[in-house]
């Protein structure tokens, strides 16, 4: 994973389709055992996360997934990161914002 | 006598050196003494400078041997975060390559027996570490065999995720500002030639060049003008210089006024900020 990883939320999904991103957000409920539901935070829209086996995600906790984004707009999760039971969303709103702003920083 | 004060000199700023570097793995540089008097002069500089690894992997130095150079911002005490990709024991030393997302960095961490149990303390252990995991990095960057390393790195790790948002969001105000303090220095010279150049100011080539937004020009005639203008720079005579409609170079002025480029002086009249 050496090349650069843009910061996404639910709202530029359809700008990253094949890319791999990172997504931050609050995990909502589990679909099915290998399918889940993240919300991407700051009414940026709920994401479709495919779980592989070897990740785990609890409901309310928040997550930062790094994963493929499918021609269906759901996302392929290759690794997470929990982030604990609360964190600072505008903050999160604001990096995502800047991450696509400059360039000359992240990606 | 004269050799006993340049020895309390020495002394002195070797003291500096250690004080610089405290806290770190490492001994007694024998370039740094002997540079004692240029080690002193950048002691000013030694701020921590927040930056992304993208930042850090495009930084170049301007001069051999020199600081390291990323838009218009000199790296020397870094602060860095990422998420462990892989760590090597070479028994003495860790050589650990994190990530973020904006590109990768190796470094190599000196293995130190005295450190205690603290968590909060610098991580040195093999066992300190675990892949997937983001830390916190401090560390002074310098060239080795033309290669990027950090000296003396302080690990710590995160456990709160916030400080990996707010530490992005650092490197960028840190970015950000370094960009606009340039931009004013250059506006800075700028004036200063202009000012050089023009002792008589009437149509200097920047009222007419129509490369510049009227914008600027409105702004130019301005900076031009208000030093014998004390009183402002009415806008009637903008609008006389550049042949432009004075309601229209009044909006200007008003718009340049909210911008905070000027800034009103009288009714009609307006003084460069």
């Amino acid at each position: 994973m050496s090349e650069a990883i843009p910061r996404i939320d639910g709202k530029l999904l359809n700008s990253f389709k094949g890319k791999i991103v990172r997504i931050i957000g609050r995990f909502e409920e589990f679909k099915s055992s290998s399918i889940g539901v993240l919300n991407s935070l700051n009414n940026n829209g709920n994401v479709i996360i495919k779980i592989p086996n070897n990740l785990k995600f609890e409901i309310n906790k928040y997550y930062e997934i790094t994963g493929k984004v499918n021609d269906d707009l759901q996302i392929q999760a290759l690794d997470s990161i929990v982030c604990g039971d609360t964190i600072n969303e505008k903050a999160v709103g604001e990096l995502v914002k800047l991450n696509h702003q400059l360039p000359e920083l992240f990606y | 006598m004269a050799s006993y004060t340049s020895y309390q000199t020495n002394f002195s700023n070797n003291k500096n050196d250690y004080s610089n570097h405290d806290g770190g793995s490492g001994g007694f540089n024998a370039s740094q003494s002997a540079h004692s008097n240029s080690q002193s002069k950048s002691y000013g500089k030694l701020t921590i400078t927040p930056i992304t690894l993208k930042q850090l992997n495009e930084s170049e130095q301007k001069v051999p041997d020199g600081e390291y150079l990323i838009n218009n911002i000199e790296l020397s005490v870094i602060s860095i975060i990422g998420i462990i990709r892989n760590i090597t024991d070479n028994t003495s030393n860790l050589i650990i390559k994190i990530e973020d997302g904006t590109g990768s960095f190796e470094f190599k961490k000196w293995q130190n027996d005295n450190s205690d149990s603290n968590p909060n303390s610098d991580l040195n252990k093999p066992d300190d570490f675990q892949v997937g995991e983001y830390i916190h990095i401090n560390g002074t960057l310098r060239d080795f065999n033309s290669k990027k390393t950090l000296q003396h790195p302080i690990i710590k790790k995160i456990d709160d995720y916030n400080q990996v948002l707010y530490h992005y969001l650092e490197c960028c105000k840190v970015h950000l500002s370094a960009q606009n303090n340039v931009h004013n220095e250059n506006d800075y010279n700028h004036n200063k030639n202009l000012n050089n150049d023009n002792l008589f100011i009437s149509d200097s080539q920047n009222i007419n060049d129509n490369s510049l937004s009227l914008d600027d020009r409105v702004y130019n005639i301005v900076l031009q003008n208000v030093s014998r203008m004390q009183e402002g720079v009415p806008v009637q005579y903008i609008s006389q210089q550049l042949g432009e409609p004075f309601e229209k170079i009044s909006m200007i002025c008003s718009k340049l006024s909210d911008e905070g480029r000027i800034f009103n002086a009288d009714d009609d009249s307006y003084l460069a900020a």
